[in-house]
C-alpha cells in the first residue's frame, strides 16, 4: 500500500526543499540547483518539477513571494522548513544504522 | 511545437483508439500517428486533429490535470502559465488537452522526461483516479435515486415519459457507471506499476485496443444520439398535444366505461369547469395501450340528476399480466406515500383478478383484469342520492373486457 502524498518526501521532493531551504528560487533555478548538486544523479522533469511545487505549495510548505511574467520565486515557510529538517534527521539515522551495522559485521 | 512543422499541412481527424486515461496506448497512437507523417494539431470531445507533415519522430507525454479540463477554468482550458514556462524551458511544448489530460510534445530526443519521479507521477495519476472515483460516487448516488423511484412507481413514471427514453437513460447511466469503474481500475493499475519502479511503454499495440474500442464507441455515440432522438421526439408530441383530445369531440370506442355508462339511459351533459373533459390516448413499450381521461358532466333521466360529479381514469393494457400485477401494485403503492390523507375502503366484490379500494379525498379504486389495469377515481357534487362504491366499481369492472 503506497503511503500517503507527504508521509515522507520522495528523493525529487527531498531536494526541491533542500534547494528553497538556502535561497528563495523559481522552478526553472530549483531544477539547475538539484542538477548541479547532485551531479546530474537527480535530473528534474518538468512534471515532476511542477507536480511537487503545486504539492508543497497547497501543503503550505513552500509559498509563492514574487511573480515575473510567467515565472514565480519561492520561498520555504516554517513548515517546509521543519519538514526538511525532519526528512534530514530521518536519512542520517538511516545512514548510521546502515554504518553501525556494516561496523557489527 | 507539433503543429509549428508544418502549419500548411493538410488536415486529418482521427478517432482516438483508446480512451485518455489510457495514458500507455494514448502517448503509443500519437508518435506511431507522427511517424506516419501525422502531427498532433488539437482535440474536440475525443477527435484528434492532425496536419500532415514528412514522418518525424515526436515524442508525446500525457500529463494528468489538477483538477477537470473545462474551457471555463482559470486559464481556459490550457495549462497554467507556469506549468507551460517550465515545461517549455526543458523542451516541451503543450499542444492540446482532453479531459483529464494536457497533451505535451517534444522533437527532440534528448530531452529530459516529463517525468522523472514515478512515484510523484503516480500521485498525479492518483488525482484523476480519485475525481473519478467522486464522479462515480454521484453518478452511483443519482442510480440509487432511480431505484427510490422504482418504488415509488418506475412504470408509471416510465409510460408518462416513455419506457424507452426511461430504460435508455438508466442505460446510459449505467454504461457511464462501468466505464468510470473501468477508468478507476485502469489508473489504480498505473499507479501500482508505477509505485513498482516501472516506468510506462510506449510501444504499445494500440491497433488491437483500437478495433474494441472503436466499436465501443460506436455503439456509445449511437446510443446517446436514440436517446436524445426519442426524448426530444416525446418531448415535442407532449408539448404540441399530440395525445390530447377534447373528450366531447373524442367518439373512439374506449376500453373502460365512463360517466355515461353509469346509467346508458339517461341523457349526459358534459360540464365544462375549465379542468377535465381531456383524454390522452399514447402507447409505449411495457403498454401497448395507455388512456388518461378526466370527464366531468351530469346524467339527467325523467327531469331527475341522477349524477352530477367528474371521473378520472388511467387505463393501462400492459405487455403481461405480470406487468399489468406490477402496475396495479405501484399505483396503490404511489397513492399511498402521495396522498395526504390516505384511508383504505373494504374492497367492493367485483368481476376482476383483483380490486384496492381507498380514499385519497375521492373514493378510488384499482381494478386488476388479465393483462389490464386501470385506477378509477370518481366524485359526486350530488347532495342527495349518492352511488355507492360498489354500484359504481361494478359498472367500471364489468367494462373491462
Amino acid at each position: 500500500m503506497p503511503k500517503k502524498a507527504l508521509e515522507s518526501l520522495t528523493e525529487s521532493m527531498f531536494y526541491v526543499l533542500m534547494a528553497l531551504h538556502f535561497r528563495n528560487m523559481c522552478g526553472t533555478d530549483i531544477a539547475t540547483y538539484i542538477e548541479q548538486h547532485t551531479r546530474f544523479r537527480v535530473v528534474m522533469g518538468p512534471a515532476t518539477l511542477y507536480t511537487n511545487l503545486a504539492k508543497f505549495e497547497k501543503e503550505k510548505y513552500i509559498r509563492e513571494i514574487e511573480v515575473e511574467g510567467r515565472k514565480r520565486t519561492y520561498t520555504l515557510t516554517d513548515l517546509g522548513r521543519s519538514a526538511y529538517e525532519e526528512e534530514l534527521i530521518r536519512l542520517r539515522q538511516c545512514i548510521l544504522d546502515a554504518e553501525s551495522e556494516v561496523d557489527r559485521i | 511545437m507539433s503543429n509549428k512543422m508544418n502549419p500548411k499541412g493538410k488536415r486529418r481527424i482521427r478517432f482516438a483508439p483508446c480512451p485518455e486515461y489510457d495514458v500507455e496506448c494514448m502517448e503509443s497512437w500519437l508518435e506511431d500517428m507522427a511517424r506516419q507523417g501525422l502531427i498532433l494539431d488539437g482535440e474536440f470531445f475525443r477527435v484528434y486533429f492532425f496536419r500532415q507533415s514528412p514522418p518525424v519522430e515526436v515524442r508525446y507525454r500525457l500529463e494528468a490535470a489538477a483538477k477537470s479540463i473545462s474551457i471555463f477554468d482559470d486559464y481556459g482550458g490550457n495549462p497554467s502559465p507556469e506549468l507551460l514556462q517550465i515545461s517549455r524551458e526543458f523542451g516541451w511544448e503543450y499542444v492540446t488537452s482532453g479531459r483529464d489530460f494536457y497533451i505535451f510534445t517534444s522533437t527532440d530526443a534528448q530531452t529530459r522526461e516529463m517525468n522523472t519521479d514515478v512515484t510523484v507521477h503516480a500521485m498525479t495519476l492518483d488525482v484523476v483516479r480519485k475525481r473519478e472515483r467522486s464522479n462515480l460516487l454521484a453518478l452511483a448516488f443519482n442510480i440509487f435515486l432511480q431505484f427510490v423511484i422504482f418504488q415509488r412507481g418506475v412504470l408509471s413514471l416510465a409510460s408518462n415519459v416513455g419506457s424507452q427514453v426511461y430504460f435508455s437513460m438508466l442505460f446510459l447511466l449505467l454504461w457511464t457507471a462501468f466505464n468510470q469503474l473501468q477508468k478507476i481500475k485502469h489508473l489504480r493499475e498505473l499507479r501500482s506499476r508505477l509505485h513498482e519502479g516501472e516506468t510506462l511503454s510506449r510501444k504499445l499495440n494500440w491497433q488491437q485496443k483500437g478495433k474494441r474500442n472503436k466499436l465501443k464507441t460506436i455503439l456509445y455515440v449511437a446510443f446517446v444520439g436514440y436517446f436524445f432522438a426519442s426524448w426530444l421526439w416525446t418531448w415535442y408530441l407532449e408539448a404540441s398535444g399530440a395525445f390530447r383530445y377534447n373528450m366531447i369531440a373524442y367518439h373512439e370506442p374506449l376500453p373502460i366505461a365512463t360517466l355515461q355508462d353509469l346509467s346508458p339511459s339517461a341523457e349526459f351533459v358534459f360540464d365544462d369547469f375549465g379542468v377535465g373533459n381531456t383524454i390522452e390516448v399514447k402507447q409505449d413499450w411495457l403498454a401497448p395501450q395507455i388512456i388518461s381521461f378526466h370527464q366531468t358532466g351530469s346524467l339527467r333521466k325523467d327531469g331527475d340528476i341522477v349524477f352530477k360529479g367528474g371521473l378520472v381514469v388511467d387505463y393501462f393494457y400492459t405487455k403481461s399480466p405480470w406487468l399489468a400485477k406490477q402496475m396495479a401494485d405501484e399505483l396503490l403503492r404511489k397513492a399511498r406515500l402521495e396522498a395526504k390523507s390516505f384511508e383504505e375502503l373494504p374492497a367492493p366484490v367485483l368481476n376482476v383478478d383483483s380490486v384496492s379500494a381507498f380514499r385519497a379525498i375521492f373514493p378510488t379504486i384499482i381494478l386488476l383484469k388479465g393483462s389490464q389495469v386501470v385506477k378509477v377515481v370518481l366524485y359526486q357534487s350530488m347532495e342527495q342520492n349518492l352511488w355507492s362504491l360498489q354500484e359504481w366499481a361494478e359498472v367500471f369492472a364489468n367494462s373491462l373486457k
